[in-house]
């Protein structure tokens, strides 16, 4: 049992980094506008449909990939244009209601387009590393380093650019970023993009490694709550960590103890962390009665 | 406010006259497809005293359906009981399993409140999966006893299942309407309009939530019941969030939040549309989306905000006339 335990952390690494890389837009978007963009999973699901329809045109696999990626980002403002910046002073009830809503629609309008049954993709960088611990695929190690090559992205966004200062101003007070002179449509569309962009190339990079369908969405962006929950808020730091210890937790679950546990795990973690720390792990304190 | 009260017993009127009208006609198919939204009407208002009096959105109610509709199955097929006795049970249990899930859950508002409950109700769907030796696992419980026949239905069972499925939404509405009226009805739209003011008035919100949770929880056990007898069949797909969870949410929002009545009204609407779409049926659950979209967006207040503005203007113009008349004199 002990023997296979290198591997099922380097499984639970790889698991977790897709994960963290779902997470990573759920949480900006969250972050910065309070809105529980669950369509985040749909524009992961169209990043991958997107790209899967242009391989099966022929194009090469890495010049797709940034394509779907754009093409997912049209979508994203598309959504906070028409789904959320109406009611955005309407309160959670009514954001969260629309948010199902538009996240159902995608579903549906994929599901007229492509179909219902599940789609594959080649992996386009086959292979295996073996050492005498654990062995990993070459595309694993890619996607992990994809995670944090996203996680800087937003990370030097964030810090290190005015477009970033914006939007830490605009997460931290709306008027007061107002009265500074910041335009907050465009901030606003500005973070839906980004955080659309990443969940467009999550989805493209991994769908190479799982199966694409309409509703592959679901279970990764409720997994990404969960993420939010444990790692905090708006914390892209959290989301990386989050992301990761929830692979690894969901591998050795399934190893050690049942397969059939692992999801029950996972959401009996959420409960627990809810329970014990209201507004997450990491969120900032508040008294709540 | 004056309309919204004629509109309490205005629905209920309705739906007892197309009753009386429609039930000895109606064929098989349009028995169930009623049957269905009596059904889902129960769950609908029932929830509605929790989503449209206290605002908190809770995403555990598919469970909580599933819990009742898992212990009529077991009860009556594997124990031997008789349908009543069970339905008391389910809703009872169901009931108690709502409390406890409140107690936990009310540590938490807004949108964290929604996730939590969104955990639970993803916990419980998956005990139902793994529970084998007591929900069947991912096969279900087939051969679920129907109904017990009440006197003069014996030989009509879909027009029995009608029936008693009425007589279940008519004690649903009732109570939610003694509790809308209640001292802690009131105290719930306190807990919805301002938490703190409601607080700092000595209200005991604690108590007026959790009670809010644990009433809509009992009639979401008495709604599972009445499916498990009516469907013969219980498996866990029913009850995943994204199923039945949601829907409720949906058929209050469609129907407008706090009203009660609204409710049965989006619950018509949104089981009956894709029977009427069925030529359409690959589009049904694309424009059931986009019908949702479209209240949150363009009616947050649902049918029932609709219906209240018509009445409104009705009245008012009626009014002016009469003034009107009154000047000619």
């Amino acid at each position: 049992m002990l023997e296979l335990l290198p591997q099922q952390l380097v499984n639970g690494l790889a698991l977790g980094s897709s994960y963290a890389l779902i997470a990573l837009g759920l949480t900006l978007v969250f972050g910065v506008l309070q809105i529980p963009n669950f369509p985040h999973g749909e524009l992961y699901m169209l990043g991958a449909s997107f790209t899967y329809v242009l391989v099966a045109y022929g194009m090469n696999f890495w010049v797709a990939v940034p394509i779907a990626s754009l093409a997912v980002v049209i979508v994203g403002i598309l959504l906070d244009q028409v789904g959320y910046r109406r009611i955005d002073t309407g309160g959670n009830l009514s954001l969260m209601i629309s948010a199902l809503a538009m996240s159902t629609v995608l579903q549906q309008v994929a599901t007229l387009i492509w179909g219902a049954e599940p789609h594959t993709t080649l992996s386009p960088l086959p292979g295996v590393l073996r050492t005498a611990y654990f062995s990993i695929g070459y595309y694993q190690m890619l996607i992990f380093a994809a995670t944090i090559a996203c996680w800087l992205f937003v990370w030097v966004v964030l810090h290190r650019s005015r477009l970033g200062l914006a939007i830490r101003a605009m997460s931290q007070n709306k008027m007061a970023a107002q009265l500074m002179g910041i335009d907050l449509i465009w901030i606003r569309i500005a973070t839906f993009a980004i955080g659309a962009l990443i969940g467009g190339f999550a989805g493209s990079l991994l769908g190479a490694s799982f199966p694409i369908y309409p509703t592959m969405g679901l279970n990764p962006v409720l997994k990404a709550f969960v993420i939010l929950v444990i790692g905090g808020v708006g914390n892209l730091w959290g989301a990386i960590v989050g992301g990761f210890v929830l692979g690894i937790l969901e591998i050795l679950v399934s190893a050690y103890i049942s397969s059939q546990l692992q999801d029950i795990g996972t959401f009996a973690v959420l409960v627990i962390v809810l329970i014990v720390r209201p507004n997450g792990l990491f969120g900032r304190a508040e008294v709540l009665r | 406010m004056k309309q919204e009260i004629t509109f309490r017993w205005v629905i209920p009127a309705i739906v007892v006259l197309l009753a009386v009208i429609g039930i000895p006609f109606a064929n098989d198919y349009l028995l169930y497809v009623a049957t269905i939204i009596v059904l889902m009407s129960i769950l609908a208002v029932s929830y509605d005293v929790l989503l449209g009096l206290t605002g908190y959105l809770s995403l555990a109610h598919g469970f909580l359906y599933g819990v009742g509709a898992y212990t009529t199955a077991y009860l009556t097929t594997n124990s031997g009981w008789g349908y009543w006795p069970a339905l008391v049970a389910s809703a009872v249990i169901s009931g108690v399993m709502g409390t406890v899930i409140a107690l936990v859950a009310f540590r938490t508002r807004g949108i964290y409140f929604a996730v939590l409950t969104l955990g639970i109700g993803l916990v419980g769907y998956q005990l139902f999966l793994v529970l084998e030796p007591i929900t069947g696992g991912v096969g279900g419980f087939i051969g679920i006893p129907g109904l017990p026949s009440l006197p003069g239905f014996a030989d009509a069972p879909q027009r029995n299942n009608l029936v008693i499925a009425l007589l279940v939404l008519a004690v649903a509405y009732g109570a939610s309407m003694l509790f809308l009226r209640s001292s802690i009805g009131a105290a719930c739209l306190a807990v919805r309009e301002d938490v703190v003011l409601a607080q700092s008035l000595g209200i005991r919100i604690g108590m007026a939530r959790l009670c809010a949770f644990s009433f809509s929880a009992v009639f979401a056990g008495a709604a599972g019941s009445l499916f498990a007898a009516i469907s013969n069949f219980v498996g866990p797909d029913d009850f995943s969030v994204m199923a039945t969870g949601f829907q409720t949410v949906v058929y209050v929002v469609v129907g407008g939040m706090g009203t009660l009545w609204g409710p049965v009204l989006g619950a018509v609407l949104i089981v009956a549309l894709p029977e009427i779409l069925r030529g359409a049926s690959t589009y049904a659950v694309f424009i059931y989306g986009l019908i949702l979209l479209f209240f949150i967006l363009f009616a947050p207040k649902g049918i029932a905000g609709f219906l209240l503005a018509a009445a409104k203007r009705m009245s008012r113009s009626g009014r002016v006339v009469i003034s009107k008349e009154a000047e000619a004199r």
